[in-house]
């Protein structure tokens, strides 16, 4: 059942482009792009989700005050008459 | 199993040829499995600087510290892949080329650390092509994620995590590579022209690492409430002192496996153990220096420390990289009294960099790994002068090590520098403030990662040596920011 499957024609074909038969093969030049974009897209991601996250976390810090210096005491009231 | 020992005993005696390509195959598997091994050995020193690191941070930023170190290995490797290695390869004469030949270079090797080459997949065709290479390329990315460890340390609790991928990308795929392909080969330019000498990478990984990280400090700055209004420094508490320190023990262990690395055997190539630049040495000399460069700078660091455990041990890691240098050449006692003295200025020059230049090193990696690592070149230039480097033979000199020295200090600084102050100025380099005193694992992750320990009050010690809430002094701090990332020496 297997060997009757359409991919058994081309499978040579597809393993010799993606695996490592052959140095210096078209398959190991678009196998060293596709990882040169993973590579530089993860560096992008690293900064972009980080940016994201932090710039969030500390306005909400900011806007909760949690950091301000405490307003000054107001003097107390001057006593009743 | 009688029949196949039958079998075995008719077979006909081997000619001297099929035993002497036995030789070569045992030859080579040996030194693929050997290889093999020092990687598995320096995974350890990784470990160790996530604990040793991790460890040393304040509870709120425990986990943000460690993830720096793991995620190094994502960003360092495929970078490593895809150009660095082939740095290593293809620059041993310079860059931009500088015409200059280099008879020592393994013929070949340029085409083979390509990531499309032969060299960098599993190609059962040539043992030097599809099982060498691959254990050498592996042994040098671990140095290069050694480096980015390295610098990790002296930034945490406010270098923003990605900044630190992208700078541990430059100085672990860039800078010290092109560091060991000029310095570190059998064909790098100052080698075969200077007999430059650097067997254990003292200067080329440790030294290099610390110049580079000195230059990201500049940028980055102090800690918020590091110093006080008068530039005195305070001390931050780590908040797992038996973390760091089991740490350190495991960057030593793995440091068994770094030294094991430098070295190469193949014994029908040469008569034995070599070096990087192919000259001859031993695996137990190089084991004997390290062991006692250990001993000496423990010892140095005690006493400069006046018995300071972070010290102490970290001593001991500045008396061996002063020592590794020389280390295929140095006898045992003369590596003792140099990882002594190794030990003690690593804690001097630490303390003159907190205090004197008030420049915030979390771990004093600077002192122990920049200093010490162009320390360590600097003795061989004394204590080494004349011993024969290379192939060719070319003697070391005191000129020669400090043409290496002249040539790093640059490679290294400037890239930190320059890529630090650009990202300072997209903001990109540190985190917020408000996020440096709440905790950088809350921003990043959300949650403390010690939920069944009750928090207690943060606490701070100051330069009168008082231990005090670390609350008040930090707010103060932050407010005398403005609320804006600062290098100010007083934040």
């Amino acid at each position: 059942m297997w060997n009757s499957f359409p991919y058994d024609e081309w499978s040579e074909t597809v393993t010799d482009f993606w695996t490592f038969g052959g140095a210096n093969s078209t398959g190991t030049y678009v196998m060293t792009v596709l990882g040169c974009i993973l590579m530089v897209g993860s560096l992008i991601g690293f900064v972009w989700l980080e940016k994201q996250k932090l710039d969030r976390q500390a306005e909400t810090l900011r806007a909760a005050g949690a950091f301000d210096a405490p307003a000054p005491l107001s003097p107390p009231p001057p006593p009743a008459a | 199993m009688l029949s196949s020992l039958f079998s075995l005993l008719a077979q006909e005696a081997p000619t001297i040829e099929e035993l002497k390509k036995q030789i070569d195959l045992d030859s080579l598997v040996l030194l693929e499995v050997f290889y093999y091994f020092t990687v598995v050995i320096m995974w350890l020193i990784h470990v160790g600087f996530m604990a040793y690191e991790a460890g040393v941070s304040r509870r709120k930023n425990f986990m943000s510290t460690a993830m720096k170190n793991i995620l190094t290995i994502a960003v360092v490797t495929p970078t490593f892949y895809y150009f660095g290695w082939y740095i290593y390869g293809c620059m041993e004469e310079g860059w931009p080329k500088s015409g200059h030949d280099s008879p020592d270079a393994v013929p070949g090797f340029c085409g083979l650390t390509a990531p499309w080459g032969s060299g960098m997949g599993p190609n059962m065709e040539s043992n030097l092509t599809g099982h060498l290479s691959l254990v050498f390329f592996l042994a040098f990315l671990l140095f290069s994620w050694t480096t980015a460890s390295i610098m990790s340390g002296a930034l945490i609790e406010r270098v923003r995590l990605s900044a630190f991928l992208l700078l541990g990308t430059v100085l672990g795929s860039v800078v010290w590579i092109m560091d060991a392909a000029w310095g570190w080969s059998g064909g790098g330019w100052l080698t075969t022209r200077y007999g430059f000498h650097d067997s254990i990478a003292s200067l080329v990984v440790h030294g290099v690492a610390g110049a580079f990280t000195l230059g990201v400090l500049l940028n980055l700055g102090p800690r918020v409430g590091k110093y006080d209004v008068l530039g005195r420094a305070r001390s931050f508490r780590p908040h797992n002192t038996h973390m760091t320190l089991m740490g350190l023990m495991l960057i030593f262990t793995g440091f068994y496996g770094f030294y094991a690395a430098c070295l190469f055997i193949q014994s029908t190539v040469f008569p034995g153990w070599v070096n990087i630049y192919f000259s001859p040495t031993t695996l137990g000399a190089i084991a004997m220096c390290i062991t006692v460069g250990f001993a000496g700078g423990f010892t140095g660091g005690w006493f400069a420390s006046k018995g300071d455990p972070f010290w102490t041990l970290s001593g001991g890691l500045a008396g061996v990289i002063s020592v590794s240098a020389g280390a295929d050449v140095y006898h045992p006692s003369l590596a003792y009294l140099l990882s002594f003295s190794g030990g003690l200025l690593a804690v001097w020059v630490g303390n003159y960099i907190e205090r004197s230049l008030r420049i915030d090193d979390a771990v004093g990696a600077v002192a122990v790994h920049g200093f010490c690592g162009f320390y360590g070149v600097f003795l061989v230039g004394i204590f080494a002068g004349g011993y024969p480097t290379g192939i060719n033979n070319i003697p070391v000199s005191f000129g020669g090590q400090l043409m290496g020295m002249l040539a790093f200090l640059p490679l290294a600084f400037l890239p930190g520098y320059i890529l630090s102050w650009i990202l300072k100025k997209l903001n990109l380099l540190r985190v917020p403030p408000e996020v440096e005193l709440e905790g950088l694992d809350l921003a990043e992750f959300g949650r403390d990662f010690y939920p069944e320990f009750e928090r207690v009050p943060e606490v701070i010690l100051t330069p009168d040596g008082d231990e005090v809430d670390a609350a008040g002094v930090l707010l103060d701090a932050y407010r005398s920011t403005n609320g804006k990332p600062t290098t100010r020496v007083e934040a």
